[in-house]
């Protein structure tokens, strides 16, 4: 059946493990951004090919699931009241027959459509062959083969889509549901999946549908009787899911991950550090007024630096996670770790929103929807905070080097360790956190489990890059606009004091005068003591006093609670103003002298205390919000907040009490 | 002496599905009911869970999930 031909916006749908994605990247391009769904924070993908909308819809397995992710694209194709939007239905080339299934339900609602028949070098593989003009008759609509890996076929889709060719599919089994009165067919399908009539009926229908899949399939695709591919992947698990090398693979990847994150992303960290401390040094030479040399080499140049300093982290760890997602290994890894995550209440499917972790809370948070046990996913949702995030990255990345010099001799180095073992707390007090909320909890718990394993195959590059510009840029925009602003407010209130500049020459002369360790204390120190930051460090010193941090460690700490990450940003703008020298963050921290004591004040107590804080506070408002977004109050969230800030404290404070 | 258990690579038919309409819906959306087709696949003992292979889709369930299923080797 012929349809409109002027189409404003296409929707990718399709199963989990199709090649939406990659699809989605080779049509948009750079030309994307990711948004919320009406209201909800289903993460929903947007791009534009030329003047179309194309919108990336979560991965659904049946018209009838009901994760909320799921929910979520049903509702997309449920929607009656826009005529100009038209789908393009995505199938796994390896899994043509079983992507049939779905198809055969969305066909059923009568929107216009292309089908996608992705992998197409898979089939090839396979020993598949499509006849792609019966394919076409008996579906209903246009058929082409791709493979959004290699961008093979794209440019026939493209014309596609630019020509508006869409069209009205065959209907599978509407007659199951459909309803014969006063000569007119009246749909009972749709009204079928909004009130679901009975199992029965249900099972009915499936196999119905399954008998004419299977029919379409003899008729229009010739296949072989074994399938290498799959029987490769099947070869490959012998070894990744093996009991001892497929353990030690697992461990093996994820030291790697830890270390790479940390060697090869400290060079580009140190040109950064380095030369924005150089820039800072040249503005400081400026003919121009104090305030507003000070305004640009103290409080912006270091607030840019303090944003970009965290790109080469993040970047490489997306990069390496997008790596094991698109090879198949990730799947591999809920496997493996599913039979351990059961003894807390979890499965193996929560490793990819536990992963998902390391990168950033609320993309993890928002992927807990992908998990069909409501127990499981509320669990999870208050306990992820607790994994290590990437704001947690360059608090760690800088206090780790205060305590440990690089070895760049070594590619195994203790700094790379000291990360790997907070990760692993990190880890543990996420896993002991959820074991506890299942136990306790009333939310109710779904019995079955399944895990979809896809085969083998060789990364994506063009679509894990585009993640990785997506997901840097959006740490940029979000968490720099935070910092940024931030660092200019942290440098009104530390270059303004309310006792005049005349009492702070006379307190610098008076300490100086004491000699000893006090006659090296600059002017600048003095001038931030006596600050309104100054003063606002003061007046909660003597609650920090315990856990070995001073005023300056306070003032970033509260700070910091907007967002992590702003920590190392508040240091860096307070002894970029307190120091006349433009030296490092990191060397600046380990000149830092404790005025009582004359010792280093980032000793090794004071650092693991700080440390020890930082994996437990949930020091991040976004958070916060996306907690409470996801959850429907702000009970958990304000749970979470309390009960991890108690742990942070005490673990921090018993670390500087037995250390110090 | 009557085989009770499938080894790896051999296949079998879905005969019947012991459970409630939940148990049957959870197998519908993996693909799996009365007739569907399955082979046993590498399962190490460590994982807890039974690998198989349906059409051309892996697949992993628990073991209590597959005990659930009659089948008959074929």
């Amino acid at each position: 059946m012929a349809a409109d031909m002027s189409f404003t916006k296409i929707h990718l749908v399709g199963a989990p493990n199709s090649g939406k994605s990659s699809l989605f990247n080779q049509l948009t391009g750079l030309n994307q951004k990711v948004g919320n769904y009406g209201g909800v924070t289903v993460e929903v993908k947007t791009g534009k090919f030329g003047k179309i909308e194309v919108v990336d819809l979560p991965g659904l397995r049946s018209m009838h699931s009901g994760n909320p992710d799921e929910q979520i694209t049903r509702k997309f194709l449920l929607d009656t009241s826009n005529s100009n939007e038209a789908f393009i239905y995505v199938a796994n080339g390896s899994l043509l027959e079983e992507s049939l299934m779905l198809f055969s339900e969305i066909a059923d609602l009568q929107k216009p459509i292309l089908f996608v028949v992705n992998f197409k070098d898979e089939l090839e593989k396979n020993k598949i062959v499509v006849d792609r003009a019966k394919f076409e008759r008996l579906l209903g609509c246009p058929v082409i083969l791709i493979n959004s890996i290699s961008g093979e076929g794209i440019v026939e889709l493209q014309n596609h889509l630019t020509e508006g060719k869409f069209l009205i599919p065959n209907a599978f089994c509407r007659s199951t549901f459909d309803t014969f009165s006063e000569g007119v067919y009246q749909n009972g399908y749709l009204k079928h999946l909004i009130k679901p009539t009975s199992h029965n009926a249900r099972e009915l229908d499936f196999q119905k549908r399954k008998k004419i899949i299977s029919l379409f399939m003899k008729t229009a695709v010739q296949k072989e009787e074994n399938t290498p591919l799959v029987d490769l992947s099947r070869k490959w698990d012998k070894v990744l899911i093996h009991p001892v090398f497929g353990v030690l693979i697992f461990l093996s990847v994820m030291y790697l991950t830890f270390q790479a994150v940390f060697a090869v992303s400290s060079y580009p960290m140190d040109w950064i550090d380095g030369g924005f401390s150089a820039v800072s040094q040249w503005i400081h030479g400026f003919e121009v007024a104090n305030w507003l040399k000070s305004l640009l080499a103290d409080a912006i140049v270091p607030g840019i630096a303090g944003v970009l300093i965290f790109i080469p982290q993040i970047a490489i760890l997306f990069l390496l996670l997008g790596i094991l997602e698109h090879t198949g290994y990730l799947s591999r890894i809920s496997l493996i770790s599913d039979s351990f995550l059961k003894r807390f209440g979890l499965s193996g499917k929560s490793i990819i929103p536990l992963m998902s972790n390391w990168a950033c809370a609320i993309p993890a948070i928002m992927s807990t929807r992908m998990l069909s046990n409501p127990r499981e996913r509320m669990a999870l949702i208050f306990a992820s905070p607790l994994m290590t995030c990437s704001a947690r990255l360059p608090v760690y990345a800088i206090l780790i080097s205060v305590l440990i010099p690089y070895d760049d001799s070594k590619f195994f180095g203790a700094q790379g360790l000291a990360l790997l073992a907070l990760y692993l707390l990190g880890v543990a007090a996420t896993l002991i956190i959820a074991w506890i909320f299942t136990r306790r909890t009333s939310v109710q718990e779904n019995a079955f489990w399944s895990m979809e394993l896809p085969v083998y195959r060789w990364p994506n590059w063009r679509s894990i890059f585009i993640n990785v510009y997506q997901k840097t840029k959006s740490f940029i925009i979000e968490a720099g606009k935070i910092i940024f602003a931030i660092s200019i407010l942290l440098w009104v209130l530390s270059t303004n004091s309310p006792k005049g500049s005349d009492f702070i020459d006379q307190q610098h002369a008076e300490i100086v005068a004491k000699g000893g360790h006090y006659a090296s204390v600059s002017h600048e120190s003095i001038a931030m003591e006596y600050s309104y930051m100054g003063y606002i460090g003061k007046f909660i010193e003597p609650a920090i006093k315990p856990l070995g941090y001073d005023w300056k460690i306070g003032i970033a700490l509260i700070t910091s609670f907007a967002a992590r990450e702003v920590f190392v940003g508040t240091l860096s703008t307070i002894y970029s103003i307190e120091s006349e020298e433009d030296k490092t963050i990191v060397e600046k921290l380990k000149a830092e002298v404790n005025r009582g004591t004359g010792e280093p004040r980032f000793g090794l107590a004071t650092v693991i205390s700080l440390l020890l804080f930082y994996v437990f506070a949930l020091q991040c408002m976004s958070t916060l919000a996306i907690v409470r977004k996801e959850t429907g109050s702000w009970r958990y969230a304000i749970y979470q907040f309390l009960l991890f800030f108690a742990m942070a404290y005490i673990s921090a404070l018993a670390a500087f009490q037995i250390l110090g | 002496m009557i085989k009770t258990k499938l080894s790896e690579n051999e296949r079998a038919i879905i005969i019947g599905l012991r459970g409630n309409a939940d148990y049957h819906t959870f197998m519908m959306e993996n693909g799996m009911t009365i007739g569907s087709i399955f082979q046993i696949t590498y399962s190490p003992k460590f994982l807890g869970l039974q690998n198989i292979k349906v059409g051309n889709k892996l697949l992993s369930l628990r073991l209590a999930e597959f005990e659930k299923i009659e089948w008959l080797r074929i």
